[in-house]
């Protein structure tokens, strides 16, 4: 191309693109050395090369880009369709675009894990959206699913996820599930155990509706009004086999909706128990699941919920803990209200 | 009503690593990090709203799915960013390839009227700068953005792209002389304009206001 023009042109001057390849260094040492000569005589080159370096200053003085909201929001019901996608039975994989630049290993281990063939994902705080979640939606409807949402439709069976301790572990296998892993072993956010390991197999404890769709609850619940328990980090493990466990009286301040005991008549729908927890509370914490337990506590000095995930014949329950902070949409206004999230094996 | 992100100390690999073993929140966060970033350079390379828009949602869907093939050989912004700039050049390619290719040449006429250095005319020198940009060979385009705009060093620009540093210098360098005429055309524009409302100190510093930061 241009590479092999001479340096200075017929009309007398250097070539645009010789001056620029000589900005950057690009002229072999005879071309910029000739190059340089020829500005060092030609007022209209150095004017030519000096605006080069104005193109340069201009494009770094450009304001930033901040990404506007709806685009934001519809990135993240993009990937909440997603991880609906990949949930779902017919889980169409096939229909990502491949990446160009992604290097051809063998995936080690498939990042959502494939949900059983429950009932279509319904997000508890969302109850009016009840149709099913298709795939291969047309990509402008994202919106269906909220974000948080949605991409909670994924987080089946995570173990134990302990902040601190992730975070201070650059090992990217450090928090990969081990396959059979100590069921004793249960770790919380600022434990000891830097490389939590998450005890469950992903499928082991599938959230999900009651078979027949519907949620038992205690013939009396206190509401969310009551007094909430105090709870501390280490007393979560066992609070939360308390409330998974079947048959077991809740204390004040809790409500269970059917943790593994038979169902009462008169089973309230998914829609009633939207009504009894906050729906930042329930979208912050996995919306798409719904909670078999769930009470209003103090946790670190905040108000906040510990739901329980433990449907009937569940070797482990999965729990968090959400501060009740709510008033914004979802992941985009409260991303990270979730202090703890827990899986505990039961007995 | 905490601001304060569960993950403020978790790390993108980590995050990656959370994600691809469940945790459901994990990708959005490392989204939230990112976003201003990867839109900036969706929307620089694509010149178009839309257009960005998508090429960026299918991107990150992508990269949502691809998360337990990330490999830590670069940073977790160098893979993203790699995911979104290939997007991005995919579009800008098979958008390139129905019409004929703008020649630089003609870039004086198309650009619209020239604007002073007003502040509040900024927003049309933005314009102008992403209507020039879109002007470029996609390649050309990707470099500039990710070097000369949003600040990444040439060996960083190489490993999003994926080419040699040189390949880097010599894209920047081209696509600095295709916009040549956007200068000028600024240039003109201040001439035009007049003298600067505010004080400057000389009688040129009126046009730094525009191509400084």
């Amino acid at each position: 191309m241009t590479a092999t023009n001479p340096v200075v042109g017929p009309d007398g001057h250097v070539d645009v693109d010789v001056l620029s390849d000589l900005t950057e260094d690009l002229l072999d040492d005879a071309r910029a050395a000739e190059a340089r000569a020829h500005l060092a005589a030609c007022a209209e080159c150095r004017e030519t090369y000096e605006a080069l370096a104005e193109v340069a200053a201009l494009l770094r003085g450009q304001p930033d880009e901040p990404m506007p909201d709806d685009v934001f929001a519809r990135i993240e019901a993009a990937l909440a369709e997603a991880a609906a996608e990949d949930a779902g039975p017919e889980a169409p994989l096939a229909t990502v675009t491949p990446l160009p630049s992604a290097p051809s290993v063998p995936r080690q281990q498939s990042g959502p894990p494939p949900r059983p063939s429950v009932a279509p994902v319904v997000p508890l705080a969302h109850p009016e959206r009840l149709e099913p979640v298709r795939p291969h939606r047309p990509r402008r409807r994202a919106g269906l699913l909220l974000a948080a949402a949605a991409v909670a439709a994924m987080a089946v069976g995570v173990g134990v996820i302990a902040r601190n301790g992730v975070g201070s572990s650059n090992d990217k296998t450090a928090s990969k599930p081990a396959a059979g892993a100590d069921r004793s072993a249960v770790r919380t956010e600022g434990g000891a155990g830097a490389a939590g390991v998450p005890p469950a197999a992903p499928q082991a404890t599938p959230k999900s509706l009651a078979p027949d769709g519907t949620f038992a609850v205690p013939p009396a619940p206190t509401g969310p009004a009551a007094s909430p328990r105090a709870l501390e980090r280490a007393g979560v493990p066992d609070r939360v086999r308390a409330l998974a466990a079947p048959g077991q009286s809740l204390t004040s301040g809790s409500t269970s909706f059917g943790s593994g005991a038979p169902a009462t008549s008169g089973s309230p729908t998914a829609a009633a128990m939207a009504g009894q927890l906050p729906q930042c509370v329930t979208s912050a914490a996995d919306a798409s699941a719904t909670p078999t337990a769930a009470e209003r506590v103090r946790f670190e000095g905040r108000t906040a919920y510990l739901l329980v995930y433990a449907p009937p014949g569940s070797t482990s329950a999965n729990a968090v803990v959400v501060a009740d902070g709510c008033s914004g949409v979802l992941a985009k206004a409260q991303p990270s209200d979730v202090l703890l999230r827990i899986s505990v094996p039961l007995p | 009503m905490s601001t304060e992100s569960a993950y403020a100390d978790v790390g993108d690999a980590d995050l990656l690593t959370l994600h691809a073993s469940g945790d459901a929140q994990a990708f959005g966060e490392l989204i939230r990090r990112h976003r201003d970033r990867l839109w900036a350079v969706a929307l620089r390379t694509l010149g178009d709203r839309e257009e960005a828009a998508d090429a960026l949602q299918d991107a990150l869907v992508s990269a949502y799915r691809a998360a337990d093939r990330f490999e830590g050989r670069s940073a977790v912004t160098t893979w993203l960013h790699r995911i979104v700039v290939n997007a991005c050049l995919d579009r800008a390619r098979r958008k390139a390839s129905r019409p004929a290719v703008p020649l630089p040449d003609d870039l004086d006429q198309r650009l619209p009227a020239p604007v002073g250095e007003d502040p509040a005319v900024r927003g049309e020198t933005r314009r102008q700068v992403l209507a020039a940009l879109a002007t470029l060979p996609p390649e050309q385009r990707a470099a500039l953005v990710l070097v000369d705009m949003e600040g990444y060093s040439v060996d960083e620009a190489a490993r999003v792209l994926e080419v040699a540093p040189g390949t880097i210098k010599s894209r920047c360098a081209r696509g600095r002389a295709r916009l040549l005429p956007l200068v000028r055309h600024m240039r003109e524009g201040n001439r035009v304009a007049g003298p600067p409302v505010r004080p400057t100190d000389d009688g040129t510093a009126h046009q730094d206001g525009g191509v400084t930061r």
